[in-house]
């Protein structure tokens, strides 16, 4: 299934977002504002971790992004074309489990192929492939129910890789997990960067998570939702390291993670 | 000294909040509490406390039971009784079904049928049976009409109720991977509401059978109901009883077999863990 619409190559920018903002109608005249004039770009080929505290409104960006909800104002453009909707362009991976659950997980792998009307032998092999990616072949007959919640998540990375996004966006989707299942996800997913030919923009409050996983953080601060400050982190020095030891024990990561605590604390303390 | 403390808390109460309890004991407790009320039953009417005439031995009524089926042709009657039931509770699914499933489904149908469908809810459907027999005669059509009306309305309201619960991120998935609406309604809300509209077909069946005990006692020369009307006038209340008995072992039957159903349709609920 090679797609030849995908036109941005690796380092240029395939995600744009230009002064969005929404608000929300609370009903009887009175309205919030969530989202202010929020701009950034996403590279291809980045891990782009949208930061903050809860309220900042970083996983209605998100949403936006999915195309899932629509911005009160501002434009938003992948590869250049205005995003209106959801659309197979953009899949999406939830905290809450997203398996279908009367499907095996290949069939849950194949759902989106089989939508897209991809020929079965193909959705077969690109089904196996990325099953066998996120490490779960032997349980490729398997139903979701009886998969442990890290099992599921790989289930739900698998099935949206497989459908061939130009961006996999990811909604704190460790967040139900425990701590060490959560660790080999971060893990698994900078493996899966690295190997499949992928974009992925997700959320999360966790700042361990966004330092060891991305190559751009997007801080937003809240009341409205703005972006703070946008973090290349450069001690990493542009490499992908499968392995959280090494990042944590790398210089420059404890100044960096002391550096967002800060800006969280900041945040904190507008309630 | 470990011993006797060991001792002691392996002696397990019987009433223990919230411990399981073993298969053994559940079957006997099960058969257990029928044994009682059979005895009460037999002493009551041994000792003559009741009047045999009113409140029939039980084993005059298993008697009953035997005779009715083997000498009096009582099978045709519950054929009848089972007919009816499957055809009207196959009728309010086939409506009910995909009704329910669009109105959870989509706000804007329903905006269109709850206002209707709510308000026929309130309505007794055994307050239907005089228009129904002035519309449909004496035929098997008023009875059918009566279970259905009496079913179809809560049916749609259960469905839909269900189809609302199933989680806004399985739509938001299907979406985001390409899915339109019909898709969606058919490979994801249906497929994930289902265990649930047969739990709801599985209550509502035994409603269904309520219903068929009012139509044939109030209108019908066939069928369970109408067997026990006849023996009234008789004062056969070994006959009515039989009835009873029979209606129950009926419904028992067919709520378990819903419930293998569940369990054959679903295997993937079995396993959870």
């Amino acid at each position: 299934m090679a797609r030849t619409d995908k036109q941005a190559a690796p380092g240029e920018t395939i995600l744009a977002l230009q002064n969005i903002s929404k608000t929300f109608d609370l009903g009887r005249g009175r309205s919030v504002e969530a989202i202010s004039g929020v701009s950034f770009d996403v590279k291809k080929n980045d891990i782009c971790v949208i930061l903050g505290p809860s309220g900042c409104g970083k996983s209605t960006v998100l949403r936006m992004i999915a195309g899932l909800e629509t911005p009160t104002a501002g434009n938003l453009g992948l590869e250049g074309r205005r995003i209106a909707g959801p659309g197979r362009d953009r899949g999406m991976v939830f905290q809450a489990y997203t398996s279908f659950d009367w499907l095996s997980v290949r069939r849950n792998v194949e759902f989106g192929m089989k939508v897209n009307q991809v020929p079965a032998a193909e959705r077969r092999e690109r089904a196996d492939h990325f099953i066998d990616l996120v490490g779960l072949t032997k349980f490729a007959d398997a139903y979701p129910t009886q998969l442990s919640g890290g099992m599921r998540q790989r289930v739900a990375i698998a099935r949206t890789l497989a459908n061939d996004p130009e961006l996999l966006l990811m909604d704190e989707p460790f967040g139900a997990l425990d701590a060490e299942t959560r660790w080999h996800m971060q893990e698994l997913l900078v493996e899966i960067a690295e190997t499949a030919d992928t974009t992925i923009v997700m959320v999360t409050h966790d700042i361990e998570e966004a330092i060891f996983l991305a190559d751009q953080i997007v801080f937003m601060s809240r009341h409205p939702g703005r972006v703070k400050e946008e973090i290349r982190p450069e001690f990493k020095q542009n490499k992908r390291i499968a392995d959280k030891e090494t990042v944590i024990s790398l210089e420059g990561y404890s100044a960096l993670e002391r550096h967002i605590m800060r800006l969280m604390r900041e945040e904190g303390s507008k309630e | 000294m470990a011993d006797p403390v060991s001792e002691k808390s392996s002696r397990r109460t019987f009433f223990a909040i919230r411990q399981p309890v073993s298969r053994v004991q559940i079957v006997v407790s099960a058969i257990g509490i029928w044994v009682v009320f059979f005895g009460i039953w037999l002493l009551a009417t041994e000792t003559g406390a009741v009047n045999q005439l009113l409140v029939p031995a039980p084993q005059k009524v298993l008697m009953t039971i035997y005779e009715l089926f083997v000498e009096r042709g009582f099978a045709s009657d519950v054929g009848i009784s089972i007919g009816r039931v499957i055809v009207a509770f196959l009728a309010a699914s086939l409506v009910a079904i995909p009704l329910g499933v669009v109105m959870g489904a989509f706000p804007a149908a329903e905006a269109i049928f709850n206002p209707f469908v709510s308000a026929w809810r309130y309505l007794p459907a055994p307050s239907f049976i005089p228009v129904l027999l002035m519309w449909f005669g004496t035929g098997e059509a008023p009875k059918l009409a009566l279970l259905f009306i009496g079913v179809v309305f809560f049916l749609i309201t259960l469905v839909m109720d269900h189809t609302k619960n199933v989680r806004n991120e399985l739509i938001e998935t299907a979406l985001t991977l390409g899915a339109g609406r019909g898709t969606i309604v058919r490979s994801v809300i249906l497929p994930a509401v289902m265990p649930n509209i047969v739990v709801a077909m599985r209550q509502m069946l035994a409603v269904t059978w309520t219903y068929l005990v009012i139509a044939e006692i109030v209108a019908s020369t066939t069928g369970i109901g109408a067997m026990m009307m006849r023996a009234r006038r008789f004062l056969h209340t070994d006959e009515i009883m039989a009835g009873i008995i029979v209606i129950g072992v009926l419904g028992l039957t067919f709520d378990l077999l819903f419930d293998r159903l569940h369990r054959w349709l679903f295997p993937y609920l079995q396993e959870k863990r």
